[in-house]
């Protein structure tokens, strides 16, 4: 037997990373599962303190508007304000009925405050968790180069004790079994079979790691997608509303300041409905927010559980592989991983001109 | 520092140390001001000030928009520290543990983390915070006498005025009425909503002065009305707000006046006296008709007013505001700093 070919029984491969078996495969993507479900369950947080700040502001929306139409009545009732302003200021008894609009307002304005800080936290975190997703992503592609190196580093030596193996049988085929060349020529066919089975396992390891990896990144990057999303239109409403408050804010004092001007009320009612607009944008952005919510996120953890059963299909394939290895199997992991890398490889038509 | 863009109210925005600065003198000068019952609670001010400081929000806002008119903080800066003081505790319990912001604001993740750890140790320091609040009212039964059907009442308002300047009212009154008949008086929900309806209109009343006040609460039926105080916090007149024109004109460049008036129209006050330099009498906007029936009504309730401002201002200042109040014939209490 040449050296070449001892040195190539001996060798071990250099395989990027840490080692990998079965057992670390299906730890490794269990644990990048976990990391996943607590990704979702942060999305379901965030999903549920939309519903509630929705809940609050078609509280409010129905207050503004309750609001909004009482002074409209007033302006409709010219001699309405002219009675309200002689209660006010004029002399006799007086029913204490009237409610000061700046009041009103006021407590309207705090409330919403409150309601738009809160979307504003949110939006942060969606920053946030956004953030921590690419970070996630970009994690998960060095693992995916890895396992893809380590793949091509396996089938290149499976290649090459493939041939080997095939030499060696040829050879012990050509001397007497029970000489003492025939014997160490079978040791040396075991030991080509017994490398060729340990490295078309980690062929199918590296690629089954390669693959599901791949999969979480594609998932990590939907999460990611629908988080920007709701970030983008949340940050939209956010900033419209807050806008609106700050017009309002000011106005407050000056309405305060001229509570009788049938001019200052006009402006109130204007800035009511550019609130009031702004709040239905608002609960109207909330209530798609929410249809998005139950369209995407409830498919993308139905995708992950379909992902889940496949994994351990495959896990479970690659288990049964490694207990009775078979050349049919060596040569079926061999033909698999060239396929994959034929598929994932440009065609002619996709080559860069 | 920058104008204001947007609001109906003439306002500036302060930054960075400039926002700083004023922040410390105005709570500075609520110290030094010695506030007493009548006026809004100095402590809780200060506090709430203390919230809208540069070092408690670390950078979180942009600025401190003050208003021109009354030199302190506008209504949005006031509510914004309600605001948040009010969503803290909630804001904590999902931002979650520091030392998990810590580990990722260290990780060279980007900005979003390093502000969400100082939005963590912003909403920690204010958690906790007593605030001025900015318009509520308390009402305490003080004696109640089923025989006579009378109830004697203390009502303290707490607002930020329109006009940017915090205000208590506190009011003293009697009311005769079938609802005090009963032995052991309790506010109940009958009551609560009578009482909603005279704080709104004590809420409107608070522009005006203590005597007008009193007039209006006078004339109501069944109301005896012994007192009615209106304690003022501000305005700060600093060399770039809209204060008086003597006032700026003794400034210099960087000094300031902060004014605290007290304003009173009580049926044991013994004589009618104003040593309010820059008090605003509506009575003076009045026409001579109304006038003299403002007059008349003086006479009708029995009742005398009284009205007071005391200072804080800068040593240097002392000289040249005490110079000026004798001028316009007040002999006021100036805390120098």
């Amino acid at each position: 037997m040449a050296e070449t070919e001892r040195e190539l029984l001996r060798q071990e491969a250099a395989y990027a990373g840490e080692g990998i078996s079965v057992r670390s495969l299906e730890d490794s993507i269990r644990t990048e599962r976990a990391r996943q479900d607590g990704r979702l369950g942060e999305l379901a947080g965030m999903k549920l303190r939309n519903a509630e700040i929705q809940a609050a502001l078609a509280r409010e929306m129905s207050r503004l508007k309750e609001l909004s139409d009482q002074l409209g009545k007033t302006r409709a009732q010219p001699g309405r304000l002219a009675r309200l302003l002689r209660r006010l200021f004029g002399g006799g008894k007086q029913q204490l009925e009237h409610r000061s609009i700046e009041e009103l307002l006021r407590a309207q304005y705090e409330a919403s405050a409150v309601r738009v800080k809160q979307a504003a936290e949110l939006v942060d975190r969606l920053e946030a968790a956004k953030q921590e997703l690419y970070d996630e992503v970009e994690r998960l592609n060095r693992k995916i180069v890895e396992s893809a190196t380590n793949e091509e580093t396996a089938a290149a030596m499976v290649e090459k004790l493939q041939r080997l193996k095939v030499e060696l049988e040829a050879r012990v085929a050509a001397l007497d079994p029970t000489s003492a060349s025939g014997r160490q020529m079978q040791a040396d066919l075991d030991l080509a079979r017994r490398r060729l089975a340990e490295h078309t396992t980690k062929l199918t390891l590296f690629g089954t790691a390669e693959e599901r990896i791949s999969g979480l990144k594609q998932n990590t990057w939907k999460l990611a997608e629908v988080i920007g999303h709701l970030q983008t239109d949340v940050t939209r409403y956010v900033t419209a509303a807050g806008e609106k408050l700050d017009l309002i804010a000011g106005q407050i004092q000056a309405i305060g300041a001229a509570a009788d001007a049938s001019l200052v009320l006009l402006e109130l009612k204007q800035s009511l409905e550019a609130m009031t607009e702004s709040v239905q944008q608002t609960t109207r952005f909330v209530a798609e927010t929410q249809a998005y919510f139950r369209d995407n996120v409830d498919r993308m953890v139905d995708d992950l559980h379909v992902y889940d059963s496949e994994t351990e299909r495959v896990l479970t394939e690659t288990a049964a592989m490694s207990d009775a290895w078979g050349e049919a199997e060596v040569e079926r992991a061999l033909s698999a991983a060239i396929a994959r890398k034929a598929a994932r490889a440009p065609g002619p038509e996709a080559a860069p001109k | 520092m920058t104008e204001g863009a947007g609001a109906s109210i003439p306002a500036r925005v302060l930054c960075g140390a400039e926002e700083s600065a004023y922040v410390r003198r105005l709570r500075e000068t609520l110290a030094a001001a010695r506030l007493g019952s009548h006026y809004p609670d100095g402590t809780k001010l200060s506090s709430h000030l203390g919230v809208l400081a540069p070092e408690v929000h670390r950078g979180l806002y942009p600025g401190l928009e003050v208003d021109l008119r009354s030199g302190l903080p506008t209504y949005r800066e006031w509510t914004r520290a309600q605001t948040d003081v009010k969503v803290a505790a909630d804001q904590l319990r999902q931002l979650g543990a520091r030392a998990e912001l810590e580990r990722k604001a260290g990780g060279k993740r980007g900005a979003i983390h390093e502000k969400q750890l100082a939005k963590h140790d912003y909403y920690a320091a204010i958690a906790e915070a007593q605030l001025s609040p900015l318009g509520e009212m308390s009402v305490a039964l003080r004696r109640s006498d089923p025989e006579t059907k009378r109830a004697e009442f203390h009502v303290v308002l707490d607002k930020l005025d329109a006009s940017g300047l915090f205000v208590r009212y506190s009011l003293d009154f009697a009311q005769t009425s079938e609802a005090w008949a009963r032995p052991v008086v309790l506010l109940q929900a009958d009551d609560a909503r009578h009482t909603e309806g005279f704080r709104s209109l004590i809420y409107q009343f608070t522009s005006y002065d203590a005597e007008f006040t009193f007039l209006r609460l006078a004339t109501m039926g069944g109301l005896a009305v012994e007192r009615v105080v209106k304690g003022v916090v501000g305005p700060l007149c600093l060399p770039w707000t809209k204060g008086e024109a003597p006032v700026r004109d003794i400034l210099g460049a960087d000094g300031f006046v902060a004014m605290f008036a007290l304003d009173m129209a009580a049926v044991d006050v013994p004589a009618d006296r104003d040593n309010d330099p820059f008090a605003d009498l509506l009575r003076e906007k009045l026409s001579p008709e109304a006038r003299a029936e403002y007059d008349a009504s003086r006479q009708r309730y029995g009742y005398k007013v009284f009205k007071d401002r005391k200072f804080v201002a800068p040593r240097g200042v002392v000289a040249g505001l005490k110079g000026l109040c004798e001028g316009r014939g007040g002999r006021n209490v100036i805390y120098g700093v």
